[in-house]
């Protein structure tokens, strides 16, 4: 007989012991896992908040795993029925041991934190805060800046699980959520991009939908799923609106919606000069516009002067000598020839007020502005947009010849060294040996610096070094920045007792069409100053060219091609006339600087100059990637359980068209899912009638679909309760149609809520 | 209520068994012959080679559509007779064909011996008639051996239960010792006096009544015999449409005389024998264990069902199944029938009477409450 091993679970689900009470449901172990992982990707969702404040994705996989690896721990622990505290602290462990086997070389065995990790955590935990500290947004995705970032989304993945799992209060979700998002939303300067929100967001939701439908009671029951309902279609709304958006005027909001353009933060000068860090090749931020400027000139915000040992340049006291600075500055002498020049600031905001060193009078800035004659530098208290000023440039014209006539002042604050390496200084005394006054010297200092042949690169970043020492680690490495640059220039100018500070300010920026130039947050530069006897402070550029930017000396140099390193004894004097011929006029030129440096420059800087070229372009592409492959995989995500309803679906229908043995049993299976995706499925004591009259009911189905109902009912009933006689090569008639006449009944007169439309209920398991 | 023809009312005076020469009277009047049977009325156990328990058929048995077809048409004729109660007459074609007995708790008027008589004469069959009162015999009720003076013999005068149809009037009347002699032939399906054993007829259908108004001089049925019924019911009062209608032409036009046999008794049998072959699949054989068993189990009951009722339920379930044209069982036969299979069965606790439980409730609670079990994996 067929029908002996169709039903063997009927006896053990009725206790004759005992009265049949309301059944619980043994299935809320594995419905925990739905909440939490929702909770888990809107973390990950809101850590790409963080992607315009750090170049590239590749800090992301680490966030990633780390997220997966406190849910998944949490999961299994849960499983286990692990105490609460437990679970915590197993997700506690589970985080620490992904984070040392992610980030540090020290762990015992290369996963176990141990005291060697954990202090090495802390170093680069160190130097990950003084990197945040320092470089303009986006920062370069370090290791260090990766494990501060895996850090802080851990121990939210940590909290969130925690809310949803352990304090079953999913809505509180919403908090660390909100730091998570409100850390780069102050911090950044630009507007967000929109799927930092809206990736959340629908995470959220969809986790309030699912916990909501866990907690229901009878009274609570419409205004949850009203509110779940309402958050659902709200944030698929703003997804909406903000793909059309996105799609109308290119992905991404910075910059692009026209009247955001201008809107973005300001961004100001770090007032450091360090001898390590990195800098960033994000997305360029228009920062200044410049118009009337007849010769591309450096604009200097400010000026260090105070060193600090295995540092670098910082400010030193700053001194209001010119309280309510008019707009003269003091000292500067007008020349005839002198130029006005409008500064526009676009997203500038700063304490300090960009300035041509050969200023001579600032107007439109505006009161509470200082000025300090050491330092040169306007400064107020409180940082500020200044609005558009217009700067008197009276351009000094300084030749090398001059200056190798001048002395310079030793002693004094300006010549301070602290307690350099001796290695340093015994270096600077061999490249400058041979030279017999201070201008040879600080030359022969910059070509060490410039000249190709003695290997210096650019690099965003500066490699780690092992002498112990960041000055001595940058002239081994011979990598980085204008700021390492010009600060271990400076540093060596000063150990000859030359006295030498570090300006900080923009170069000369992008000529535009309209002949104004545009200075962008790349084009933040720092160079060394020197200050001579007569000339006063003037300008060497040590940093190697990049983009064709940079380069300018405050001298018209001695154009000659012996001017190597160690080798800038007294140049003669033919060349030099001829590079006054070259450019006769110019002080701040910057075809006085190429000879010696062009040719050579496209190889020695290609790795950076290329990485910083593609930047702009590089940066926002993967973005846009990044956002519509998360995009795409939300969206299957979101579709995935209702494909996977739609498939079996399939699967049933072609089975009840069948005519085989069977076909009453799929159909029926079919309209019970269908009926439970409705929220309306039967119980596991109503009879197939029972549930049929009910449907038929509350469906209203026509005769016909009645009927078809019927053949269905009796065709599901043969083939369970039916003796062998009717078995499986009985014909059985198509039965497709009646399902479908009693889907499309269902949906027109129960329609579905929007969490069962996402995740129909009869993948949920039996209520 | 149901105004009764002249014939039945003088009939039912005829029938009331006070003595043996009553008896002896009303048995040669009405009595009719098993079909099929050369007996005569007059019959020693020694001659009797038909009646017994159905043996095995070689044939194969009637069609569950053809046991329908004639039950519909049976219960049609049923209902010209007692209007509105199709609920009632479902569950006597069920007794019947499930060779059960009915108790029917009710109110005298409502119809049960025109209920009887129309089915009797549907079937073909003979309807008896039995007035419990305290002192019924028991001989009252099987019959009696009388000496015949020109024979010298003792001739056996069959009694009232030597019928198709036996109408067991307020049952709870008689003395408890007159019940189980009932009681016994309804189980056991034949009488036996002095030594001789003598089988029933076939159909053999009690329909009993109890009167739980008038409880005064009563012996209460004991559980122990309340369990040989299949079933309890109520026939209850009419709606107040049927009533109408049924006023409109009883007084000149009696519905019994417009029944004419539909089937005879070996079809009859045939039936039973059809409902005793259908299947019922070992799903729900544990679905019923599972109802029967949970009786037994409920705080509010102090008697649960036995095993009796079970194999009643899955009678009833058949008998049910085949009266749809289904050769096998569904869950829903088992449900619709649970109640009044199963309620009178059960002994409800002092706490349930004073919560005003009754045992049909607590069966449907069972049935709510116990998972119907669907086919593979449903």
């Amino acid at each position: 007989m067929t029908t002996a091993t169709r039903s063997p679970r009927t006896a053990d689900r009725t206790e004759p012991g005992g009265p049949p009470g309301p059944r619980t449901t043994s299935s809320t172990s594995t419905l925990a896992a739905a909440p939490t992982v929702f909770g888990a990707l809107a973390v990950l969702g809101g850590t790409t908040a963080l992607m315009p404040l750090v170049a590239g994705v590749s800090w992301l996989l680490p966030v990633a795993e780390v997220v997966t690896v406190v849910w998944l721990v949490g999961i299994g622990a849960r499983l286990l029925r692990l105490r609460p505290w437990i679970v915590e602290l197993l997700q506690l462990a589970a985080l620490a041991v992904a984070l040392t086997s992610l980030f540090t070389t020290t762990g015992i065995g290369g996963v176990l934190p141990g005291p060697a990790a954990a202090s090495e955590a802390a170093t680069m935990l160190g130097s990950a805060w003084d990197q945040i500290m320092t470089s303009v947004p986006p920062a370069t995705a370090t290791a260090e800046l990766g494990l501060f970032i895996a850090l802080a989304v851990g121990a939210v993945a940590l909290v969130v699980d925690l809310l949803i799992a352990g304090a079953k209060t999913p809505a509180l979700v919403a908090l660390p959520l909100l730091g998570l998002y409100a850390v780069p939303a102050s911090i950044y300067s630009g507007m967000l991009p929109w799927y930092a929100f809206v990736l959340p967001a629908a995470c959220y939701a969809a986790l309030l939908a699912l916990s909501g439908h866990r907690g229901v009671r009878a009274q609570s029951h419409a205004a949850v799923s009203l509110g779940v309902s309402t958050a659902v279609i709200g944030a698929i709304a703003i997804a909406a609106s903000v793909v059309i958006a996105g799609s109308a005027t290119g992905i991404g909001t910075n910059g692009r919606i026209p009247h955001t353009s201008h809107s973005g933060g300001p961004i100001g000068l770090s007032p450091w000069a360090l001898l390590r860090g990195q800098l960033t090749d994000g997305r360029p931020e228009d920062v200044l516009n410049v118009t009337g400027v007849s010769q591309p000139a450096y604009l200097r915000t400010f000026t260090l002067e105070k060193w600090t040992d295995d540092k670098g340049f910082g400010f030193g006291p700053v001194s209001a000598d010119v309280p309510d600075f008019d707009g003269t500055v003091p000292g500067a002498a007008t020349g005839d020839d002198s130029t006005v020049v409008t500064i526009t600031p676009q997203s500038f905001r700063d304490k300090y007020l960009p300035l041509y060193p050969d200023a001579t009078a600032v107007s439109g800035i505006g009161s509470g502005w200082n000025y300090d004659k050491s330092l040169q530098t306007v400064f107020r208290t409180d940082p500020t947009v200044p609005g558009p000023y217009t700067v008197t440039i009276s351009p000094t014209t300084t030749t090398a010849a001059e200056l190798r006539q001048e002395n310079v002042q030793s002693g004094g604050p300006l010549t301070q060294t602290g307690t350099l390496p001796s290695q340093v200084t015994s270096l600077a005394n061999s490249i400058t040996a041979g030279t017999t006054n201070p201008f040879d010297a600080v030359d022969a200092l910059l070509h060490y610096f410039t000249d190709p042949a003695n290997g210096f690169t650019y690099s965003l970043s500066t490699p780690l070094g092992n002498s112990g020492n960041a000055l001595v680690d940058f002239l081994t490495n011979k990598k980085g920045y204008c700021e390492q640059y010009a600060a271990a220039m400076a540093i060596m100018v000063r150990s000859l007792g030359i006295p030498a500070r570090v300006g900080v300010g923009f170069t000369q920026g992008v000529r535009q069409a309209d002949g104004s130039y545009e200075i962008t947050s790349n084009d933040a530069h720092a160079w060394v100053e020197v200050k001579f006897d007569k000339s006063g402070w003037v300008m060497f550029d040590p940093t190697p060219l990049v983009d064709g930017q940079g380069g300018l000396q405050g001298f018209v140099p001695a154009p000659s091609g012996g001017a190597g390193a160690g080798g800038a004894t007294g140049t003669t004097t033919p060349t030099a006339s001829s590079s006054g011929t070259a450019a006769p006029t110019t002080t701040h030129s910057l075809i006085g600087a190429l000879p010696h440096q062009g040719q050579k420059i496209p190889e020695a800087d290609t790795s950076p100059a290329t990485s910083s070229a593609t930047g702009p372009l590089g940066g926002h592409l993967p973005a846009v990637l990044i956002a519509i492959a998360g995009m795409t995989l939300f969206v299957l995500l979101l579709a995935a359980p209702t494909m996977f309803r739609r498939a079996r679906r399939r699967k049933r229908l072609a089975l009840a068209a069948g005519h085989r043995f069977g076909a009453g049993t799929a159909a029926w299976q079919e309209i019970r899912d269908t009926l439970i995706d409705h929220g309306i499925g039967p119980g596991d004591e109503e009879s197939v009638r029972a549930t049929a009259n009910r449907l038929a009911r509350v469906a209203h189905l026509p005769a016909t679909g009645r009927e078809q109902l019927k053949v269905v009912i009796s065709c599901a009933e043969q083939e369970w309760y039916g003796a062998g006689a009717v078995g499986p090569q009985s014909p059985q008639p198509d039965l497709a149609p009646g399902v479908q006449t009693v889907i499309t009944a269902l949906d027109r007169t129960q329609p579905r809520r929007w969490p069962d439309r996402v995740w129909p209920r009869s993948l949920r398991g039996r209520r | 209520m149901f105004a009764a023809p002249p014939w039945a009312s003088t009939r039912q005076r005829a029938t009331k068994v006070r003595h043996p020469a009553a008896a002896r009277r009303w048995q040669t009047d009405r009595y009719r012959t098993h079909a099929g049977t050369g007996w005569k009325g007059r019959l020693v156990a020694q001659d009797v080679t038909v009646g017994e328990i159905p043996t095995p058929l070689t044939a194969e048995p009637m069609s569950a559509e053809a046991v329908a077809h004639h039950a519909s048409r049976i219960g049609d004729a049923v209902a010209q007779v007692i209007l509105g109660k199709s609920d009632v007459i479902r569950l006597s074609l069920v007794a019947l064909l499930a060779e059960g007995h009915l108790l029917i708790e009710d109110v005298p008027g409502t119809g049960k011996t025109s209920l009887a008589k129309a089915l009797a004469r549907c079937v073909s069959g003979s309807v008896s008639r039995v007035q419990f009162t305290p002192d019924l015999m028991p001989s009252d009720v099987t019959g009696v051996s009388v000496y015949d003076r020109n024979t010298a013999e003792f001739t056996f005068h069959p009694g009232p239960v030597f019928a198709n149809i036996l109408v067991a009037d307020e049952i709870n009347r008689a003395s408890p010792k007159t019940q189980s002699a009932l009681l016994e032939a309804m189980e056991e399906r034949q009488v036996t006096v002095d030594g001789n054993t003598l089988p029933l007829a076939r159909p053999f259908l009690v329909l009993a009544t109890q009167n739980p108004v008038e409880m005064e001089g009563t012996y209460p049925l004991p559980e122990a015999q309340r369990d040989r019924f299949f079933a309890r019911t109520a026939i209850g009062y009419p709606d107040p449409a049927n009533e109408v209608a049924m006023l409109a032409d009883r007084e000149t036009v009696d519905p019994l005389h417009e029944i004419s046999a539909i089937v005879d008794q070996a079809m009859v049998a045939d039936m039973i024998d059809a409902v005793n072959h259908i299947h019922i699949a070992p799903a729900l054989r544990q679905y019923i264990v599972a109802i029967v068993g949970a009786t037994r189990g409920m705080p509010q009951v102090r008697l649960g069902c036995s095993p009796r009722a079970a194999l009643h339920l899955a009678r009833a379930a058949k008998a049910a199944a085949a009266l749809a044209g289904r050769n096998y069982v569904v869950p829903d036969d088992i449900q619709h029938f649970a109640v009044p299979v199963l309620a009178h069965r059960l002994l409800l606790t002092v706490e349930a009477h004073a919560a005003h439980r009754s045992a049909a409730s607590v069966i449907s609670e069972i049935i709510a409450h116990t998972r119907v079990p669907l086919g593979h994996g449903g």
